[in-house]
């Protein structure tokens, strides 16, 4: 493993030290997710998703909003994917302009899949933001503070953490989504709060377990008694020694929060349509797989492709979730 | 033991006790009313639902009772009359066991009527995919841990990835449209085929319980190729045992505790699993009858459902508690 650079050095004393680069504990997880290939091949995939996300306008063929009068006319409602050939209703039979066929109201089933990329993406990511920043915060507090205040925050995260939590969102959609503040970013931001509000208390249990086992730990001994300040023994040497764990909670808390979306989506009360093509997130996967559902006979492709979309987006966060614990936590 | 059991069970009352407090606030906050029909109804007869549901109460703490009271029947009844509110006779009812009427059916049905009539059906599907879970999961990790990087591990593996990561309602999908395109089999629409136990209720039972399955397989995996390191299995072995006695009697007796843990959070996630599948597969639970509530904006049957359901998911934790006692000694005794 040890590589000999540095070797033609200018002193010959030193020729004779063989020196490597620095090891730390993030080069030692990156050489070893690197030799995780599912975990690679997710990567792969979700940058080219992140790509798709941004570049939606760019890529998708048609816009995602209604189509006029005489677009109508040339989509066809409920067109069929372009290789099928639909007999009794020749009208509908497939063509290569609209790969994937249209839906309903016909819209292009193919530039919907690409628009509701960014839905998933940004409901992935966001979320984990706000879940890690409340739960290590609170985590944090606890588990360094102790005592009364550490009870109490400990009573409050079980009480949270023992919530039936998508019983919760379904409530909060019903409760906000015809309010101002449930509208912003077509719901999407009720959507983040909520799920916020209910994923951190897992985070900040296994914050606080951390926590306590570290503070015992010698480094944060000699740390104490060579005078450093509480405030720099918690953000100098026991937070950066949680962010392992921490890391690999946050890379399940992705696909965890796009299937809440998808979820809340397909019983009707998660983002809502929007037919305005200047909406950057006029639809999501699981408002395809709710109008999918009702359309299974007629266009299953509508299913069919926002299924898979949704499958392999999870798929991928899971599977680079677990490569991450497994990089990062040697001992598995 | 018991000692333990009474603790538990206390400490479940302020977890629903604030269940009902977020929920009640929740449901005040939301736009429309249970009353708000397609054509108008006439104030006076809105005026009238209300009064007979006791919507025309304050919706928490009704100060005018309590100085009414206060003056004339002294602290005790004050107090009564404080709590006489839209939430506090809820409260006041639901301990006793009575929900309230269902506003859907215009008060001619409780709430607990409803609980009664679907919730059998949901426990049957629960119960089928519970099992497949565990008769499925268990052993499939286990083989996958004790055949380590054979095709049998990389078949659980791939099995587990994906019933993890895919929300039921897609594979629940997937099979409506497989069953349908490919078996020509419709879906059902006679209610009363869940009656009693069926076959009609493998196939939701199979899709509710592929997340958990695939859960129990992940974690028996690891917790056995954690185990069949320790140092106590290396003694097994090396005191002679066979493989069977060291397998059975050595490792899987201790890669149950994990395994275990994660049955409390996995009968809350069949249990509110219960309300995505039931309304794919149209099977007329608990959970449909909840989708349809929130639909029609039936606020005592919403919240009478939302306790229910948090009742369980408590009890459910509750009895996994009391199972560690059973399998491991050194829990027992602590």
């Amino acid at each position: 493993m040890a590589t000999a650079s540095n070797v033609a050095g200018t002193n010959p004393a030193q020729a004779q030290e063989f020196t490597r680069p620095v090891r730390s504990l993030w080069s030692d997880a990156w050489m070893r997710l690197r030799r995780n290939r599912l975990a690679m091949a997710s990567i792969i995939y979700l940058f080219l998703l992140a790509l798709v996300a941004i570049f939606a306008p760019v890529i998708a063929p048609h816009s995602p909003g209604r189509p006029t009068t005489t677009e109508l006319r040339e989509r066809g409602v409920y067109r069929q994917a372009a290789w099928v050939v639909d007999e009794k209703n020749p009208k509908r039979s497939g063509i290569w302009k609209f790969p994937l066929g249209t839906d309903s109201a016909g819209g292009d089933v193919l530039s919907r899949l690409i628009y509701g990329t960014r839905v998933s993406m940004v409901v992935g990511f966001i979320p984990m933001i706000f879940t890690l920043t409340i739960g290590i915060t609170i985590g944090l507090i606890s588990g360094f503070a102790g005592g009364k205040l550490d009870s109490l925050l400990m009573r409050f995260t079980d009480i949270i953490f023992s919530l039936p939590d998508i019983l919760f969102f379904i409530i909060v959609q019903t409760a906000f989504s015809q309010t101002a503040f449930g509208k912003t970013f077509n719901g999407l931001l009720l959507i983040f709060l909520s799920f916020s509000a209910v994923n951190w208390a897992s985070v900040s249990r296994l914050v606080r377990g951390q926590v306590l086992s570290l503070k015992e730990k010698e480094f944060v001994e000699a740390a104490e008694a060579v005078g450093v300040r509480r405030g720099s023994i918690l953000f100098r040497h026991i937070l950066p020694n949680t962010l392992a764990p921490i890391i690999v909670a946050g890379a399940f808390i992705v696909p965890s929060a796009i299937v809440t979306e998808a979820t809340l989506s397909f019983l009707g009360i998660g983002i809502q349509p929007d037919t305005n093509p200047n909406n950057p997130f006029p639809t999501s996967w699981g408002q395809m797989i709710l109008e999918g559902k009702s359309a299974i006979d007629s266009q299953p492709w509508i299913l069919i492709a926002s299924a898979i979309a949704i499958a392999s987006i999870t798929i991928a966060f899971v599977a680079l979730g677990d490569g991450l614990r497994d990089a990062l936590d040697p001992r598995q | 033991m018991i000692g333990f059991i009474i603790r538990r069970v206390l400490a479940m009352i302020p977890v629903l006790f604030l269940v009902a407090l977020i929920t009640f606030f929740l449901m005040k906050q939301a736009k429309g009313g249970p009353f708000d029909q397609e054509k108008e109804v006439a104030p006076s007869t809105i005026a009238l639902l209300n009064r007979k549901f006791g919507l025309d109460k304050p919706a928490w703490l009704n100060t005018a009772e309590f100085n009414n009271r206060m003056s004339a029947d002294g602290p005790f009844a004050a107090v009564r009359g404080l709590f006489d509110s839209q939430f506090g006779n809820y409260m006041l009812n639901a301990v006793q066991g009575d929900l309230g009427p269902t506003y859907a059916s215009k008060g001619t049905e409780t709430v607990q009527d409803k609980i009664k009539q679907t919730f059998p059906i949901s426990l049957r599907l629960g119960l089928i995919s519970l099992t497949f879970a565990l008769v499925v999961g268990f052993p499939l990790g286990i083989l996958g841990a004790l055949r380590q990087n054979t095709i049998f591990d990389y078949f659980s593996l791939i099995i587990s990835t994906i019933g993890f990561s895919v929300p039921t309602f897609v594979t629940g999908l997937v099979l409506l449209l497989v069953m349908s395109k490919v078996f020509g089999i419709a879906p059902i629409k006679d209610p009363s085929v869940w009656e009693g136990f069926s076959m009609s209720y493998f196939p939701p039972a199979i899709i509710l319980g592929l997340g958990t399955m695939a859960y129990i397989t992940r974690l028996t995996r690891s917790s056995v190729l954690e185990v069949k390191r320790q140092d106590y299995i290396r003694t097994a072995k090396a005191k002679g045992l066979g493989d069977r006695v060291v397998i059975l009697r050595h490792i899987l007796r201790n890669s149950l505790i994990p395994v275990i843990t994660i049955l409390g959070p996995a009968v809350a996630g069949l249990v509110t699993g219960s309300f995505i599948i039931e309304s794919v597969f149209r099977v007329p639970g608990i959970g449909s009858e909840f989708i349809g509530a929130i639909g029609s904006r039936d606020y005592s049957m919403i919240m009478g459902s939302t306790l229910f359901f948090s009742l369980l998911v408590a009890l459910g934790n509750i009895m996994v508690d009391l199972s560690y006692g059973l399998i491991d000694p050194r829990i027992r005794n602590s």
